[in-house]
């Protein structure tokens, strides 16, 4: 028996050829016939490695489409109660307008028809970023993180408690910052705007601290205000869809989802610090990019 | 239509297998050989002294094929005496022209259109970039001309080769034959038996014949998952399982032969173009489908053309076939001989790349994998 011959050949050879072994001159055959025997053992392995394979790629895709339709779901749910919200308190007060005495105080259901309207279009601006980030691939350019900034306050101007709020930036500009401008003003818009919607009313000297530094290697903000704080139990779940970490939280519960699903593109982290009632500090971290990369 | 054939070797010298003596009547001279034979003046001057007014095509081969065989270190000669059939050949170098593309639109530029049945290609297989080759060929012809042919082989995987016209092989060069006239039939047919297997996979990531990535994966990465642990050699695997195309229009697979791997630029060279969007899966094939194959492209390359008994099949196989079949490589060309009743001369050689429509009426395209045959009948 040849121990080099294919293993099924040879307990063939054992049990037929009454252990006299292969005749001198049929070896080449029987080496031939062993060599098909070695591939098709070897392609039957492959196929069955090609259908393993095949059928946890099934399994993976399954489970990320069963996630995107459950966050589809989710997200058709709580965006249809949260456009019908504002709308509702529009047409309230139009019947209101209608109903009442003409001459009475019109121009104060004129400011909440105005609040309702602006609430509404904040919300849809909001599912506008969310949509734009998921879409547009990255266009890394030369971004000035000064002019960023500013042009956020600048944005944010009209938001109530935006004026008085006292604001301190300081930005270390070791390198030139190369990233996607647009989607740092998402991400640096939404942070200082709960910076400046979660202040605390009973208190005069309300403040946001912008730190920054710019390197090489990455882009580093830390954002801290002295408003209401999170508390502790709450803080897991504050980037997650539609999470609103207290009734009275003023937003779409989409913004610091939309933050970090924004970073993730950028492959940023961010980092967050609490104490309820004392205030809020969150760390980014952006690599800073090459350009065209 | 009058063919005969013979073949050098240094043990046998000239052998002849048919002999017509053809001599000044002969039109046109196919030469497939070794590197070193195709490149040898004094063996070029014999074969001019035998055919003192054909125009003699030379191409260096990965394998001569000659009747119902394929030899190494011969060179094999085939002659042919059109009597109503006219042709028409010509030359161009790539260091006279910008690419490849470039070559191929000078042939189908300069090439006289008036008549034009079928253009034959042999190109040198090294240096150029098949794909582009043909998408130059069709810039100035119309696609109901078929173009069939081949790139030239060497014996060394993927060195340089070498193709002549009236003289000895050189680099560089792409040699057009254009034929002219009603009374000639010519069928061609181009098979594989390589079947798909595994997952469909997009090309994210390719540079003209270069692949680097599928569905944003490292190509390696990709092919190791499957691969690994059954073979010793990822490279000699690979060639086992090369890419097949999908065409989207309902035909088989285009097959891309892998020929190597280079580790510092992460990319796979293939023998023609791997674009990207283009839909791939891995290939399988066996010893049997393969020599099935050459059969059916024998039957393939006469019966939807009517050419009953061709007077000449030139079968162009592709030098992948022989990682596959290895010793077996001379049944495929037995099988292509039975499959015409061991009645028609046989002439060819093993190539870097097939050039034929994949079906009748289809245009031109660069194959590799494949048996392809064109068949030459000239009708009374």
């Amino acid at each position: 028996m040849k121990p080099d011959l294919n293993k099924i050949l040879n307990r063939q050879i054992k049990k037929y050829a009454n252990g006299e072994g292969i005749p001198e001159n049929l070896e080449p055959l029987f080496n031939s016939i062993s060599l098909f025997y070695d591939n098709f053992e070897r392609d039957q392995k492959l196929v069955e490695r090609v259908m393993d394979l095949s059928s946890d790629e099934l399994m993976d895709s399954n489970m990320e489409l069963k996630k995107l339709n459950e966050e589809m779901d989710r997200f058709v749910y709580s965006t249809s109660h949260d456009l019908r919200a504002p709308l509702l308190s529009i047409l309230g007060l139009l019947n209101i307008i209608e109903n009442e005495n003409t001459q009475y105080d019109i121009k104060g259901y004129l400011k909440l028809l105005r609040d309702s309207t602006v609430k509404l279009d904040r919300f849809i601006s909001d599912i506008i970023d969310y949509s734009r980030n998921t879409r547009l691939e990255i266009n890394c350019i030369e971004v000035d993180f000064s002019l960023l900034i500013e042009d956020s306050f600048k944005h944010l101007n009209y938001m109530p408690g935006c004026s008085t709020l006292l604001k301190l930036i300081n930005i270390d500009e070791h390198a030139k910052l190369y990233s996607d401008d647009r989607r740092l003003s998402i991400i640096f818009n939404n942070l200082i705007s709960n910076a400046i919607k979660y202040q605390k009313t009973e208190i005069e000297d309300s403040f946001v601290n912008i730190e920054a530094e710019i390197t090489q290697t990455e882009l580093r903000v830390e954002i801290e205000d002295n408003g209401v704080g999170i508390a502790e139990q709450y803080i897991t779940n504050i980037f997650d869809m539609f999470y609103r970490a207290s009734p009275e939280a003023k937003g779409s519960g989409l913004g610091l989802y939309i933050v970090q699903e924004t970073l993730e593109k950028l492959n940023g982290t961010i980092e967050v610090e609490s104490t309820l009632g004392e205030g809020t500090k969150f760390i980014v971290t952006i690599p800073n990019m090459t350009l065209g990369s | 239509m009058q063919v005969e054939q013979r073949i050098w070797s240094n043990n046998n010298k000239w052998e002849i297998i048919s002999n017509h003596d053809l001599g000044e009547s002969a039109n046109l001279v196919f030469v497939f050989g070794s590197t070193e034979l195709v490149q040898d003046q004094s063996k070029f001057d014999e074969i001019r002294a035998l055919y003192p007014s054909a125009e003699i095509v030379v191409s260096s081969s990965s394998g001569e094929i000659m009747v119902d065989q394929v030899t190494l270190n011969t060179m094999c000669v085939t002659a042919i005496h059109f009597e109503h059939t006219t042709i028409k050949t010509l030359e161009i170098k790539l260091d006279q022209v910008k690419d490849s593309f470039d070559v191929g639109a000078h042939i189908s530029a300069q090439i006289d259109k008036d008549d034009l049945s079928n253009l034959m290609i042999f190109s040198n297989g090294d240096q150029i970039n098949g794909s582009h080759l043909l998408t130059g060929l069709q810039f100035n012809l119309s696609e109901s001309v078929p173009i069939t042919g081949g790139l030239a082989g060497s014996y060394e995987p993927f060195s340089a080769t070498y193709t002549g016209l009236n003289g000895v092989g050189i680099q560089g060069s792409v040699i057009g034959i254009g034929f002219y006239g009603t009374k000639l039939k010519i069928g061609h047919a181009s098979r594989t038996g390589w079947t798909p297997f595994g997952p469909e996979r997009f090309i994210t990531k390719s540079n003209n014949n270069v692949l680097y990535e599928l569905n944003e994966e490292p190509v390696l990465d990709f092919y190791k998952k499957y691969l690994e642990g059954l073979f010793d050699d990822m490279v000699e695997a690979i060639r086992i399982y090369p890419l097949g195309i999908n065409t989207e229009n309902g035909q088989p697979r285009l097959l891309r032969a892998f020929l190597d791997y280079d580790p510092e630029k992460g990319g796979a060279l293939f023998a023609g173009d791997m674009p990207e969007g283009a839909k791939v899966r891995m290939m399988k094939s066996n010893i049997n489908s393969l020599i099935d194959a050459a059969g059916e492209a024998a039957l393939a390359s006469t019966e939807p053309f009517d050419i009953d008994q061709p007077d000449l099949a030139l079968c162009v196989s592709c030098v992948g076939r022989q990682f596959v079949l290895e010793e077996w490589i001379g049944e495929e060309i037995q099988n292509v001989n039975e499959a015409f009743n061991s009645k028609v001369p046989i002439a060819g050689y093993y190539s870097y790349g097939e050039i034929s429509p994949q079906r009748q009426n289809q245009k031109s395209a660069l194959h590799n994998h494949t048996m392809t045959i064109t068949t030459f009948k000239e009708i009374i």
